[in-house]
């Protein structure tokens, strides 16, 4: 095999794989959510007790930290600038 | 971003790669001086600049983004991430086919010169990066720690950049992007190098989006178990404080949820 021929193989052969782990990761994640993501969608987490943060005690107005979807949240200190 | 922006940015990054290979193999001539071995320059420049500027500058960028207070949110961390991952992979490329051109052209595999010596620093400081990533901590002292470890590596860039002016070594100088951006590459052989370009980019487009997503739902994963926790804990609470069914008086402390520093008092701004 020449260098030509490895440099292309092992560079494509790379990507090919790294991109074929990275939508196997996606897919194994997305339905590992899908399942999760029906209790939590409806605020009942699947244990069947109340959502923190509700309209139950403890809610302080705000709806609490775990009312705020996952790519909503700031980080302390952050003041916004939401992308 | 959207699936079908998605779809289309890989179907657009396929058919270039694609092209730029049959490009590269098959239709450009040899070189007068390298013979067919200029036909590792179509893909070994795009993936270089892909690793150097596009992966590592984007996360540089996310992490100081990251870091000033103004526009600081999560999304720029797991930008940050997606990006120094995807980069790690296009700069050990880098060294693999830059090694396989050296081999036959310099008569070394490695040679410690400066270009290839901060480039290979620069493969170290980007997986110890990705190391810092996973050692358990709160996820802001986690994504400034990684910010700040970000920057830090990126300062090697400039000196992979400008290594083979500041210093003697094997590596030739910029061939196209000069100080006088003057092409001195053949018609075919620069309109394969460009698309070589163009298709590298869509193809780190594309996986850095996919890896981003990726990122945003073990993000989404670990908040639903705390939340699931979180409603166990106050549960707990509530039958421990009052096993008749009335209200928790209040400052009861018992089973109160822990202290998760992620998210300020108040819940999101």
């Amino acid at each position: 095999m020449s260098y030509v021929a490895a440099g292309y193989a092992i560079c494509l052969g790379v990507l090919c794989l790294y991109a074929a782990s990275l939508v196997l990761r996606r897919r194994r994640l997305e339905r590992a959510s899908a399942v999760e993501g029906v209790p939590a969608a409806t605020g009942v987490p699947a244990t069947g007790l109340p959502a923190p943060g509700g309209s139950g005690a403890g809610g302080n107005g705000h709806g609490g930290s775990a009312a705020a979807p996952a790519d909503t949240r700031r980080p302390p200190g952050g003041v916004g600038g939401a992308p | 971003m959207r699936p079908a922006l998605l779809r289309g940015i890989g179907v657009a990054a396929l058919v270039t790669t694609v092209a730029t290979v049959w490009l590269g193999l098959w239709v450009t001539p040899p070189a007068e001086v390298q013979g067919t071995l200029v036909r590792l320059l179509y893909i070994h420049p795009p993936v270089a600049w892909v690793a150097l500027y596009a992966a590592f500058g984007l996360a540089a960028l996310s992490s100081l983004l990251y870091l000033w207070r103004r526009t600081r949110s999560f999304f720029w961390d797991r930008l940050a991430a997606a990006s120094v991952e995807v980069g790690v992979v296009f700069n050990a490329l880098t060294l693999v086919t830059g090694s396989l051109w050296g081999r036959p052209t310099w008569g070394v595999w490695w040679t410690w010169t400066a270009r290839l010596t901060s480039t290979a620093l620069l493969l170290v400081l980007f997986l110890g990066y990705l190391a810092l990533r996973r050692v358990p901590a709160d996820p802001d002292v986690r994504a400034r720690r990684c910010a700040v470890a970000a920057l830090v590596a990126f300062v090697d860039v400039p000196i992979v950049h400008f290594s083979v002016d500041w210093w003697q070594t094997l590596h030739q100088s910029a061939s196209v992007l000069d100080p006088t951006l003057t092409v001195k590459i053949h018609g075919s052989m620069a309109w394969t190098l460009l698309l070589g370009f163009v298709a590298m980019t869509l193809v780190f487009v594309w996986m850095v989006a996919v890896r981003y997503r990726i990122e945003l739902l073990r993000d989404r994963s670990g908040m639903e178990e705390l939340e699931i926790s979180l409603a166990e804990r106050r549960a707990e609470g509530e039958m421990v404080g009052d096993p008749a069914g009335g209200p928790v008086p209040a400052g009861t402390a018992v089973g109160a949820p822990p202290v998760v520093a992620a998210e300020p008092a108040g819940g999101p701004r």
